[in-house]
């Protein structure tokens, strides 16, 4: 295919929206603080593993657009796709099946569906979900089992008994907020959510930073990078399944027992929420399609995450709620046409 | 609701602009063919003198703005984008309409043909929408029954501000102004929108002997578009043919009619982060764009472009020396910073064209079908209730121009096995 001919500067002179490039730069800028942070831990693996990935996916990118006389790599997208593969990858997994994952994943999504705008599924998600099938053993286990959450009463529980290493300031950060800000309300936070929003141990590097995907998401969402409704809709139905289903003490639900932090803060909940799932190729177009999607994409993940701790569940929502964005957009486009019949 | 902020100041009008040494007047100043000229190169033309008239009457006429000689006839790019013979007036001599006494024409007890006359005469041209002279609306519109006339008292695109800032300033003119060419239509009553509370009483006094009605709408752009407008009208009145005017049509007229003055001179909105000052000239047609923006202060920094008629709705122009026509509201220097990448990118299928949308088609699955050859009657259909409003244009990412390319294709026109 042919670059567009459509090149033109005419009016509007007025714009309202970053270009392709400038989103793809500034969400890979909002991942820079996460990579500060794995270099100050000296995480060398993990960015290597990034670096990898996003080799992979560009070399994909490269082999597409050269098939189809395309030149699409200055849009950035297949940059930005190589570093959230990068990210949602466990270290463990090795140079070679990160590239390899990244390569396929990208070509998949890319070539057989269409190029940005135009695949079905997201990119990043296919390749996790093609290094998890292939490789399920090098991801890292579920934080939490059904038999120590039975026993422990709750997931936090489970995972406290499990020992988890958690960072040094986390009692005192812990404190701090109790006595300053938390008790005079009569709440009162369990030490360990501090770990788990700072760095929550994991192999893969989207997992842990979840203090900083939210201030992420903050900028993402300020700068009109995001559409706000896809990952809100789907945190709170996600949330809600928790808090009102989540079963222990065996297959006995609990209801209004479910712990939504810790559901949220474990198996990379927020970074999917925020990077994956409002991903426009594969997201309804209208506000209603978007508003479906979120709750769908929700209620799917409590089915595939349960309380939260799991290696793969959030990327293996994202390529199952992807394909359903197809039947809504074809709802979308019958209620559209009989609204444009009234206009 | 997508938001665009844009920071400009709102000025008062700042008076006369410098009259043009050498004055730049095109024949062609409205979308039609151009004038021919009535005169030649070397002739010496009084203030006001008509110096070219079309061959068909639809095309309006056009007076020597400023007394003087002319010095050449030459080729010159207009404010629309086009190009234009224009003729080169050298400055000289009296002055025959500024600074004398003004006429005070009773147009209220003249029958319509002289104020068509007179319209026809001055050269007034409508500036609501297309260029076009303001008497080839009015003959289409009395060949119709009970036609209605519309005037927006407000800027179809905000970043323009004459128009609102023009009825600001002189109410009764524009309203005198509507009221004629209503009484030129023989029409009893006519509709005022605004997208502020106004003093109705004011309007209602000064359109006298005509009924006026004011109506409100919103003020997010395009509500003040042909289409969006009709839509307030009441029920009975939407399907009747309309003139649609603004404010300064409205007072091109008036001047035209109750003054007895040719148009010669335009007010012009001066804005943009590369130019010292914001201000409102009266400006003589044929004044070049240099000159304009030497009066506002000149650059303050390297512009990187120069529109006419508002941002969203305007003309990028190339040349400093395009000069002002009938039909220039406002000229924008865009700075570097404030001036938009325009790269085109693949859609990345985000829907925000499909969101903004005032009716609601789909922008982008119109483009996809036009570039794909694979059109079909829906695709038609969805193509002309189009109002190239620019909407879908502002928000896409990818900055693929739809409107744009809806509108070509509605212009290239369809084949009849598409239809």
């Amino acid at each position: 295919m042919n670059k567009p001919s459509w090149k033109t500067t005419l009016s509007p002179f007025l714009v309202t929206r970053p270009t392709i490039s400038h989103m793809s730069l500034i969400t890979a800028l909002t991942l820079t603080p996460h990579i500060l942070a794995m270099v100050l831990q000296h995480d060398y693996r993990s960015l290597v593993s990034i670096s990898v990935a996003i080799a992979g996916s560009v070399a994909a990118e490269l082999s597409v657009s050269w098939n189809r006389r395309n030149e699409t790599l200055g849009d950035g997208t297949a940059i930005l796709t190589g570093l959230l593969t990068g990210f949602l990858l466990p270290y463990t997994l090795g140079p070679f099946m990160v590239f390899f994952v990244s390569f396929s994943g990208s070509l998949v999504s890319r070539a057989v569906f269409g190029g940005t705008g135009a695949y079905w599924m997201n990119p990043a998600a296919v390749a996790v979900c093609l290094g998890y099938l292939s490789q399920g053993d090098l991801f890292p286990p579920y934080l939490v089992t059904p038999e120590s959450v039975s026993a422990a009463g709750d997931a936090f529980g489970a995972l406290k008994i499990d020992q988890f290493p958690r960072i040094p300031a986390d009692t005192a950060i812990t404190d701090f907020l109790n006595k300053s800000l938390l008790n005079r309300s009569g709440i009162s936070l369990p030490e360990g959510y501090i770990t788990l929003f700072w760095n929550s141990p994991s192999t893969i590097p989207a997992f842990r930073y979840n203090i900083l995907t939210l201030v992420a998401s903050i900028a993402l969402l300020s700068l009109k990078i995001i559409d706000w409704i896809v990952p809100a809709v789907f945190l709170a139905t996600y949330g809600a399944c928790v808090y009102l289903f989540t079963p222990v003490s065996g297959a006995i639900p609990n209801p209004l027992s479910g712990d939504i932090l810790f559901a949220v803060l474990t198996s990379g909940i927020l970074f999917t929420a925020f990077y994956l799932l409002p991903e426009f190729s594969t997201v309804p177009r209208t506000r209603v399609g978007k508003l479906v999607s979120g709750l769908l994409a929700g209620l799917i993940c409590f089915m595939l995450c349960g309380p939260g701790g799991s290696p793969a569940g959030a990327v293996f929502t994202v390529i199952s709620v992807n394909p359903l964005a197809t039947i809504i957009e074809y709802l979308e486009k019958r209620i559209l046409a009989l609204r444009s019949v009234h206009a | 609701m997508e938001t665009i902020t844009v920071t400009q100041p709102v000025p008062d009008i700042s008076g006369n602009a410098f009259l043009p040494p050498v004055a730049l007047v095109p024949f062609r100043q409205d979308s039609h063919d151009s004038a021919h000229p009535v005169v030649t190169e070397g002739t010496r033309v009084k203030e006001g003198q008509l110096i070219a008239r079309g061959t068909a009457p639809a095309t309006s006429r056009i007076h020597a703005p400023v007394p003087g000689m002319i010095r050449s006839f030459k080729k010159i790019s207009c404010p629309d984008g086009g190009t234009s013979t224009a003729a080169e007036i050298l400055l000289s001599g009296s002055f025959d309409i500024l600074g004398r006494k003004e006429e005070n024409f009773s147009w209220k007890t003249s029958p319509e043909s002289e104020i068509i006359r007179i319209l026809e005469d001055k050269g007034v041209v409508s500036t609501f929408e297309e260029p076009v002279p303001l008497v080839e609306l009015i003959r289409d519109a009395k060949k119709q029954k009970k036609p209605v006339i519309l005037v927006r008292l407000f800027d179809l695109d905000p970043t323009c501000q004459l128009d609102s800032i023009l009825f600001k300033e002189f109410p009764d003119k524009v309203v005198e102004g509507a009221a004629l060419i209503a009484k030129a239509l023989n029409i009893r009553s006519l509709y005022f929108v605004t997208d502020q509370d106004l003093d109705t009483g004011a309007i209602t006094r000064a359109a006298e002997p005509m009924e006026a009605v004011i109506l409100k709408t919103d003020t997010r752009y395009p509500s003040g578009n042909r289409k969006q407008l009709v839509k307030i009208l009441p029920e009975a009145e939407q399907n009747r043919p309309g003139i649609f005017l603004d404010p300064s049509t409205a007072i091109t007229a008036y001047e035209a009619v109750v003054h007895n003055k040719p148009v010669v001179y335009r007010y012009v909105f001066v804005s943009g982060p590369a130019v010292a000052r914001t201000s409102i000239l009266k400006v003589r047609i044929g004044t070049t764009l240099a000159a304009l923006i030497q009066e506002s202060g000149g650059f303050t920094s390297p512009p990187s472009r120069i529109i006419t008629n508002g941002l969203i709705t305007g003309t990028a122009v190339q040349d400093l020396s395009t000069p002002i026509t009938k039909t220039t509201k406002s000229v924008h220097i865009m700075d570097k910073e404030s001036c938009p990448d325009y790269t085109v990118h693949d859609c990345i299928h985000c829907g925000r064209c499909l969101q903004v949308c005032p009716v609601y088609i789909d922008p982008m699955e119109l483009v996809e079908v036009i570039k794909n050859k694979k059109i079909r009657q829906k695709h038609i259909r969805s193509i002309e209730s189009c109002q190239h409003c620019g909407c879908c244009t502002m928000v896409c990412p990818s900055r693929i121009p739809l409107h744009h390319i809806l509108k070509n294709a509605r212009e290239a026109g369809f084949r009849e096995e598409d239809k």
